[in-house]
C-alpha cells in the first residue's frame, strides 16, 4: 500500500485495532444493512472517548470528512460513507461498556457502542428494559442520532423521551459532557436535544444516560379484525378510553401486507378465513402480576363489549397467541420484497387523518400505477405508517428507478403538504431522503442548523447528510 | 359421530428447562404451558369431521393437574363440546398410565373415534395411541398426514419411509395425527364467550400402575464456547483448518 498519512497518524494514535485499512476489513463498514454501501479510506473504532476525539482530530488535520457508524441497521444510508473512498468510517462497536446503573434512580449510564439487546440483557437482572423496542439492534449512541421509535412508542415514547444526559465529542475533538440523571431540570437550553435525531452531524455520541422502565410482568395480546380503517381508529379510541394505561402496541397490518405474510411464510398461519382490511395487533402490558390483575381477561371482556357496539366494523377477535401475531408483524417487510420491487414509505400524518390518506395513495395508484400494489402496515397510534408499494417489474412495463422517481414525490408531497405529515416519521435524515429535507424544511431551520454545526462541527467534518440546506 | 381427543399441556417450546431438585422431573414453577402442537392438529381434525357430518359432538380430555383447564378452555374455545380433566397431582410420563386413565374414562362415554397427536413434544414417547387403542380394542392407525372420512370409513395416509401409506379404517378407531393433516384455528373471542358455557367436567384420574419409572433426569452437557481464529482476510486459512479439524469441511 502506498503511504498514507492519515492512516500512519491514526494507527500511531489508536493503534492496530483501531484502524482497518484492508478492503476485506472495511467491507462490513461499507455497505448498511439495507440502505446505503460506499467506500471508505479506513475505518477508525476508537474505544474510549479520548480516542474518539483523537481520531477526529487526526481527521481535521487530514481534512478527512468522517462518518460516525453504529450498528448500520439505519434505514436511511446515513451511517456508511459516500462512494468517493476519501471518507473515514468513525464505528462505535468498540465503545461498548455499560458504565453503571442507578437501580433506586432507574438510570443506567452508557457507551454510545452498547448495542440495544446488550443493554437489555443486563438491564432485565434488576428488572428493567430500555423500552424503545425494534426489530432491529442498533446502538444506543446512533438510536440518539436517529431519534428511533419502534412499536411501543405508544406507551413509552421514542429516544427522545427516555434520554436523560449525554457525552458527545464535537467534529473538532472538543468533549462535551452533559452527564446529567435527573428528570427536572429546567436550566436553560437542553443541550442534548441538539444531538437527538439529527443523525451525527453535530456530534458522535460516546455515552448516554437512559431511563429505564419496569419489566411487564405479563403481557396479553389481541389481533381484531377491522372492516376499514375508521374501523381502526374507533377500536384505539375505545382502547385508550379504558385501557390507556396499559396499551403498549397498536400495529396495523393491511389485507395485502398479510397475503404476503402467508405467500413466504409457511410457518404462520392464517388468523381469518378472510383477511380482512385491517388486522390490528394490540397489546396491553402491565408491572402488575396476573394475581393482582387478570390482563388477558380484561382485554377479553373490553373487546368484547365493543365488538357487541361496533356492528360489522369489527368482523373477529382472537386473543393470546402472542407471538404468532408479532410473528405476523416482524415478518412483513421480508415478505414484501419477496413479493417483487418493493418502494418504502416511513411515513407519519396526524392519524385522525390515516385512513383518508391511505384512500389518496390508493387513488393515485389506481389512476397512474394501477400494477403497484399498496401493501401498508405500521404504528397508527403514533400516526405511523409504513406504506410500502409493490411490484413485479414486468407487470409494470418501467424500470424501478422510474417508477419511485414518479411515485416518491407524489407520495411525500401528499403526505408533507397535503397532510401535514412528515417524510421519515422514525427512520431520521440520512442521504436516502436528503432531497426531501432540503425541499421540506424550512429554510431558517436549515440556517440554524448552519449556525449550530459551525460551532459543534467548525471543520465541517461530519456526516454524509447536509442539514444546513448547503 | 361422537369424538374425544386427547390432549397434553407441555412447556413452551422456548421455556429453558430446569431440573428439580429430586432430579427425576423438571422444575414446573415459572414455566409456560401450552397445548401440546401435535394435539392441535388432532382437535382441528375432530372439528372439521363434526363440520363435514354437521352432527356429533367433539369431548376434550386431559389426565393432568387443575392448571390444565387453560389448555381445555382454549379447546372450548376452539369449538369443542365438552371438556374432561381427569384430575391428579402425579407428574404424568409414563404412557401405559395415561393410557390407562384414559381408556378407563372412554369406556364409559359414547365415542366413536378417538384423536390425538403423534406424540407430546415434551416426553417424546409415542406411547398413548397404540397402548389407548389396545385397551379399547380400537383400530390404530399413527402419524396420519391427510384423514378423508366418506360413507362412514377413513381414509388415511401415512408418511413411511421412502413412500405414502393410505390405508382404510373403519370406527372406532384410535388415529394419531401429524404435522400438516391441517391448518388449526385460532380461538376467536366470540369462541372464548362461548367457552364459559359449555360443560367442564373434573373427576379423578383412575390412575393404574406405572409401567416405567423415570430414576434420573439430567440437562444436555452445555455447548462448548465459540472459538475466534483471527480477523481478517489473514485468518481464513486458520479458520479453513478449523472447519477440517471438526470434519465440518
Amino acid at each position: 500500500m502506498a503511504a498514507d498519512a492519515l492512516i500512519d497518524d491514526l494507527l500511531a494514535a489508536l493503534g492496530e485495532r483501531g484502524v482497518l485499512t484492508s478492503p476485506t476489513d472495511r467491507a462490513r463498514f461499507e455497505t448498511g444493512w439495507r440502505y446505503g454501501k460506499g467506500a471508505a479510506r479506513c475505518v477508525v473504532r476508537p474505544a474510549s472517548t479520548a480516542e474518539v476525539a483523537t481520531a477526529l482530530q487526526v481527521c481535521g488535520r487530514h481534512g478527512v470528512r468522517v462518518v460516525p457508524q453504529g450498528a448500520n441497521t439505519g434505514l436511511v444510508a446515513a451511517s456508511t460513507p459516500d462512494a468517493s473512498g476519501a471518507m473515514v468510517v468513525l464505528s462505535l462497536e468498540r465503545l461498548n461498556q455499560i458504565v453503571d446503573v442507578d437501580v433506586r434512580g432507574r438510570t443506567v449510564r452508557v457507551d454510545g457502542g452498547v448495542l440495544l439487546s446488550q443493554l437489555n440483557e443486563r438491564l432485565a437482572q434488576n428488572g428493567f428494559w430500555f423500552p424503545v423496542d425494534l426489530g432491529a439492534d442498533p446502538q444506543i449512541g446512533a438510536m440518539v442520532a436517529t431519534n428511533t421509535g419502534g412499536t411501543r412508542l405508544l406507551k413509552y415514547g421514542d429516544v427522545r423521551h427516555n434520554l436523560l444526559g449525554l457525552e458527545v465529542v464535537l467534529g473538532d475533538g472538543r468533549v462535551l459532557a452533559l452527564p446529567n440523571r435527573l428528570r427536572k431540570n429546567n436550566t436553560g437550553l437542553d443541550a442534548k436535544q441538539l444531538f437527538v435525531g439529527t443523525t451525527g452531524v453535530f456530534g458522535v455520541v460516546t455515552q448516554a444516560v437512559l431511563q429505564c422502565a419496569p419489566l411487564p410482568k405479563q403481557r396479553a395480546t389481541a389481533l381484531v379484525a377491522c372492516r376499514d380503517g375508521d374501523a381502526v381508529l374507533a377500536l384505539l379510541g375505545a382502547l385508550e378510553g379504558e385501557l390507556g394505561d396499559v396499551l403498549s402496541a397498536f400495529e396495523v397490518m393491511s389485507d395485502k401486507a398479510l397475503a404476503a405474510v402467508f405467500a413466504h411464510q409457511s410457518n404462520l398461519r392464517k388468523p381469518f378465513a378472510e383477511l380482512p382490511r385491517y388486522a390490528v395487533l394490540v397489546e396491553l402490558a402491565s408491572t402488575l402480576p396476573a394475581d393482582a390483575l387478570a390482563l388477558e381477561a380484561v382485554l377479553e371482556a373490553r373487546l368484547g363489549a365493543f365488538l357487541e357496539t361496533a356492528g360489522d366494523a369489527v368482523l373477529d377477535v382472537l386473543v393470546g397467541k402472542a407471538d404468532e401475531f408479532w410473528a405476523m408483524r416482524h415478518h412483513i417487510s421480508e415478505s414484501l420484497r419477496s413479493e417483487g420491487r418493493m418502494l418504502a414509505f416511513d411515513i407519519s400524518v396526524p392519524r385522525s387523518l390515516l385512513p383518508r390518506f391511505t384512500d389518496d395513495v390508493e387513488a393515485l395508484l389506481a389512476a397512474d400505477w394501477p400494477a403497484v400494489r399498496l401493501c401498508d402496515y405500521g404504528h397508527w397510534g403514533d400516526g405511523g405508517t409504513h406504506l410500502n408499494l409493490v411490484w413485479r417489474e414486468d407487470a409494470v412495463g418501467v424500470p424501478y428507478a422510474d417508477v419511485v422517481a414518479a411515485l416518491q414525490p407524489r407520495v411525500y408531497e401528499l403526505a408533507v403538504n397535503g397532510y401535514d405529515g412528515s417524510y421519515s416519521a422514525e427512520h431520521g435524515v440520512g442521504p436516502h431522503n436528503q432531497r426531501y429535507y432540503d425541499a421540506y424544511t424550512d429554510p431558517l431551520v436549515k440556517r440554524l442548523c448552519g449556525l449550530l454545526g459551525d460551532f459543534c462541527d467548525p471543520g465541517d467534518r461530519l456526516g454524509t447528510v447536509r442539514l444546513d440546506g448547503a | 359421530m361422537d369424538i374425544v381427543v386427547c390432549i397434553k399441556r407441555v412447556p413452551a417450546t422456548d421455556t429453558a428447562i430446569k431440573i428439580a431438585a429430586d432430579g427425576k422431573s423438571i422444575e414446573t414453577a415459572g414455566v409456560t404451558f401450552e397445548l401440546n402442537a401435535y394435539d392441535e392438529f388432532a382437535l382441528e381434525q375432530a372439528l372439521r369431521i363434526k363440520e363435514q357430518l354437521n352432527a356429533g359432538s367433539v369431548t376434550v380430555v386431559t389426565v393432568g393437574p387443575k392448571d390444565c383447564k387453560k389448555q381445555l378452555d382454549d379447546a372450548l374455545a376452539r369449538g369443542a363440546d365438552k371438556a374432561v380433566l381427569l384430575s391428579t397431582t402425579d407428574w404424568m410420563y409414563d404412557g401405559m398410565q395415561v393410557a390407562s386413565a384414559l381408556a378407563a374414562w372412554i369406556k364409559t362415554v359414547p365415542c366413536h373415534l378417538v384423536l390425538c397427536g403423534r406424540q407430546a413434544v415434551d416426553s417424546d414417547n409415542n406411547q398413548l395411541p397404540a397402548n389407548l387403542a389396545g385397551r379399547l380394542g380400537f383400530a390404530c392407525v399413527t402419524e396420519v398426514g391427510k384423514l378423508t372420512l366418506a360413507d362412514g370409513a377413513f381414509t388415511a395416509e401415512r408418511d413411511i419411509e421412502g413412500a405414502r401409506e393410505v390405508v382404510a379404517c373403519k370406527t372406532p378407531a384410535v388415529i394419531s395425527c401429524q404435522k400438516g393433516l391441517n391448518e388449526p384455528r385460532y380461538a376467536n373471542l366470540k369462541g372464548i364467550m362461548a367457552a364459559k358455557k359449555k360443560p367442564f367436567v373434573e373427576q379423578p384420574a383412575q390412575l393404574g400402575a406405572r409401567g416405567m419409572e423415570i430414576v434420573a433426569l439430567s440437562l444436555p452437557a452445555p455447548r462448548a464456547a465459540g472459538k475466534i481464529v483471527g480477523n481478517g482476510a489473514g485468518a481464513v486459512p486458520a479458520l479453513i483448518a478449523a472447519l477440517r479439524e471438526t470434519k465440518a469441511l
